[in-house]
């Protein structure tokens, strides 16, 4: 089967002040997309980075139900966790999003970060991701948009490469 | 922490939608306060005041001709957001393509 390459594709757009989305699609069932946000096992396979040891990563996929990951990247602890307020398999998953890094958050912080809303919707085979972030303040988005900054600055790309050759092995 | 815009924080500058439409309206030609005015339907004293703020902040340079004062985009000016942009969506791929790669396995799996 001919894979379209799909590499690099995911669309950003800054739709107001406090609020930016993602749309990307994917060769692949809406439930694995659901999956792979649900089940603690297939987060560890894509989120953060491929040098990431992974300190926990709790996912309580119901209304409700909280999430944390927390990670270790060098001497760098990097947490986030929020809490789902829907989630309906495969399509919709909605859930705040805290980082543990800004002045006085601490596990269990519920206020500030940002909303996330991710829509999965698929059609002949082909999965969509819509993600919309709505942060809580202007403050907030920068800072989420300068971390994003500094995450890709710090990605190996060797790693990149090693993932390539997995795959295509 | 309130920032204050220095002459070349072009972010601060741009955290203001009017500003960024001011931007976007110039565009690559140049205009005058009184087309700007028209084009935005914004009162002129609050065009001018943003402009004098992407002035500092070298988004927008002005070109005196007679009683006329034309403004245009600085375009290299705006080069250190174009990076920061493209750094944000690189990470943003990143995480989706390794999201991807993922999805492929496990439907060659079948799990």
């Amino acid at each position: 089967m001919t894979r379209i390459d799909r590499k690099g594709s995911a669309k950003l757009t800054v739709v107001s002040d406090t609020a930016y989305e993602i749309v990307r699609e994917f060769d692949a069932p809406a439930d694995l997309i659901f999956r792979a946000h649900t089940e603690p096992e297939l987060v560890k396979r894509w989120w953060g980075f491929p040098s990431f040891q992974w300190l926990e990563c709790t996912v309580e996929p119901w209304a409700g139900g909280r999430w944390r990951y927390s990670a270790k990247e060098g001497d760098m602890e990097v947490s986030f966790h929020g809490r789902f307020q829907e989630v309906v398999r495969p399509g919709r998953i909605v859930n705040t999003e805290i980082y543990e890094g800004m002045p006085g958050v601490t596990p269990e912080t519920e206020e500030g970060g940002a909303l996330n809303t991710n829509v999965i919707t698929e059609r002949d085979g082909v999965t969509t991701l819509h993600v919309h972030v709505e942060c809580f303040s202007p403050e907030v988005l920068k800072m989420i948009l300068d971390s994003g900054m500094e995450s890709g600055m710090q990605l190996s790309y060797d790693r990149m490469e090693e993932l390539a050759v997995q795959l295509a092995a | 922490m309130a920032r204050t815009p220095t002459t070349n924080d072009v972010f601060a500058a741009l955290s203001d939608p009017v500003r960024r439409d001011l931007i976007a309206a110039i565009g690559d030609d140049e205009a005058t306060v009184s087309e700007l005015v028209e084009r935005l339907d914004i009162a002129q004293p609050q065009v001018s005041k943003h402009l004098a703020v992407l002035r500092e902040s070298g988004l927008v340079r002005v070109r005196p001709e007679g009683k006329w004062r034309f403004y245009s985009v600085n375009g290299p000016a705006l080069g250190p957001v174009i990076d920061w942009a493209q750094k944000f969506l690189g990470a943003v791929n990143e995480r989706y393509d390794r999201l991807d790669d993922l999805v492929t396995e496990l439907k060659e799996e079948g799990s």
